[in-house]
């Protein structure tokens, strides 16, 4: 059953259709809500949630976009909506202080700063759950999902420059979690130069 | 006096591909004489890779156990035990009786299958559950068992007269019972999965108990089923 086929199965209601177009999409609106939630139970709500709004809109699906676009920007709406709730924006603006350290951190020697052979899948995963939540949010955003700044801007609700501001200390966190978590390196913690 | 920190933020964008090419000069000629940002360059670079790299991550199996429910619950889908059940039963059976016989297994069936619909529909739609106390499920789990453990006494309690009236019935008419008791253990099949896969949903544990309920009922129906024919 194509997609096409397993959508046009939902509008009418063919069990079947439902779930092929959940085995298509699950691995990757699952692990979204994941990456940005951080909680694996909080990730399978949120899931089970997108997937309803998905299933109960589908008619209204027509086409103008990829239906993995369309669903995909659902399934956003839907973490940002459960973030908002909780606050999350309100820290977001001002990320700097979300885990008390003020941006830059630190700064690395020349010696050890190179992520070559370090980025690995687990060690990356764990460095991007252990990110600042509003920082999370942009970096999986942008440098996971491909979300444009003017699109990140649209939906946080803040200026294009604010996120781009943002995508650039989370990325200077997320290096040095990365750098933290390097085995049997001596680091070299330079001040910043001019 | 260009500091690296201001640096780096436009070494961020330049990645991206979203930087003035004038600064994009100024910043590559930066790179060239300062180590520390040109390391932070190559790092971006590294987490990029990383990033491509990733991979998607699948759902716990209950997820789309519980999607099922809710969406049959809303009534998006039908279940299939409700479609195979009259599928199976009702167009092929049905031409080859008597007139008499027709119409008392079709109101047993409609009876069993409006009850069916009835408790399946009524039931409330499946909503976010919220967190309750372990030692609380684990007693309504036990209420469940004692429950499952009554109906399968009186299932038991059944067995040994619905089988000697299956056989002292017309072989049409025991025939569609037959089925009708195949279709109630698959029903009860699935409804124990559901509850396998979320103990703590109580939506399904009423499908299982409205599935032992009326495996009972059509039980007691064809112990009774003289006052049919």
């Amino acid at each position: 059953m194509t997609e096409a086929q397993a959508i046009a199965g939902c509008v009418a209601g063919d069990p079947q259709a439902f779930e092929v177009l959940y085995n298509m999409h699950k691995r990757r609106v699952y692990s979204l809500c994941l990456r940005m939630v951080r909680d694996p139970a909080e990730a399978e709500d949120l899931s089970q949630e997108a997937f309803m709004q998905l299933f109960r809109k589908i008619g209204t699906f027509r086409g103008d976009s990829a239906f993995s676009t369309w669903m995909h920007r659902l399934t956003v709406n839907i973490i940002l909506m459960r973030i908002r709730k909780k606050g999350l924006d309100q820290v977001s603006l001002d990320q700097d202080r979300d885990d008390g350290q003020d941006l830059p951190p630190k700064e690395y020697g020349t010696e050890d700063i190179d992520l070559l052979g370090l980025v690995d899948r687990i060690t990356l995963e764990k460095a991007i759950a252990a990110l600042p939540k509003g920082y999370r949010t942009v970096f999986v955003l942008h440098d996971i999902e491909g979300y444009e700044h003017n699109e990140i801007a649209r939906m946080m609700g803040y200026s294009v420059g604010n996120s781009k501001s943002q995508l650039f200390k989370a990325r200077l966190k997320l290096r040095s979690l990365l750098l933290d978590k390097k085995p049997n390196l001596e680091k070299k913690r330079l001040k910043a130069s001019p | 006096m260009i500091k690296c920190t201001d640096i780096q933020e436009e070494v961020s964008s330049w990645v991206d591909g979203e930087l003035d090419p004038s600064r994009a000069e100024t910043v590559e000629k930066h790179l060239e004489s300062c180590a520390l940002c040109a390391a932070f360059h190559k790092d971006l670079h590294s987490i990029s890779a990383g990033v491509e790299g990733l991979e998607s991550l699948d759902p716990p199996e209950q997820l789309w156990t519980n999607l099922r429910l809710q969406l049959e619950a809303e009534g998006l889908i039908r279940s299939k035990p409700k479609e195979s059940f009259w599928a199976a039963l009702m167009p092929k059976r049905l031409p080859d009786l008597k007139p008499a016989w027709s119409g008392a297994i079709l109101a047993l069936f409609l009876g069993i299958g409006s009850l069916l619909v009835y408790d399946l529909t009524t039931r409330s739609p499946v909503v976010p559950l919220p967190a309750v106390s372990t030692s609380h499920q684990e007693a309504v789990l036990e209420e469940l068992r004692k429950a499952e453990a009554n109906y399968r006494a009186a299932i038991e309690a059944l067995s040994a007269s619905s089988r000697e009236k299956l056989k002292s019935l017309d072989p049409v008419l025991a025939q569609v019972f037959h089925d009708n008791l195949a279709t109630m253990d698959y029903y009860l099949h699935e409804c124990k999965e559901a509850v396998k896969n979320s103990p703590e949903n109580p939506l399904a544990h009423r499908y299982l108990l409205a599935a032992y309920q009326k495996k009972v009922e059509l039980m007691q129906t064809i112990v009774t089923s003289d006052s049919l024919l």
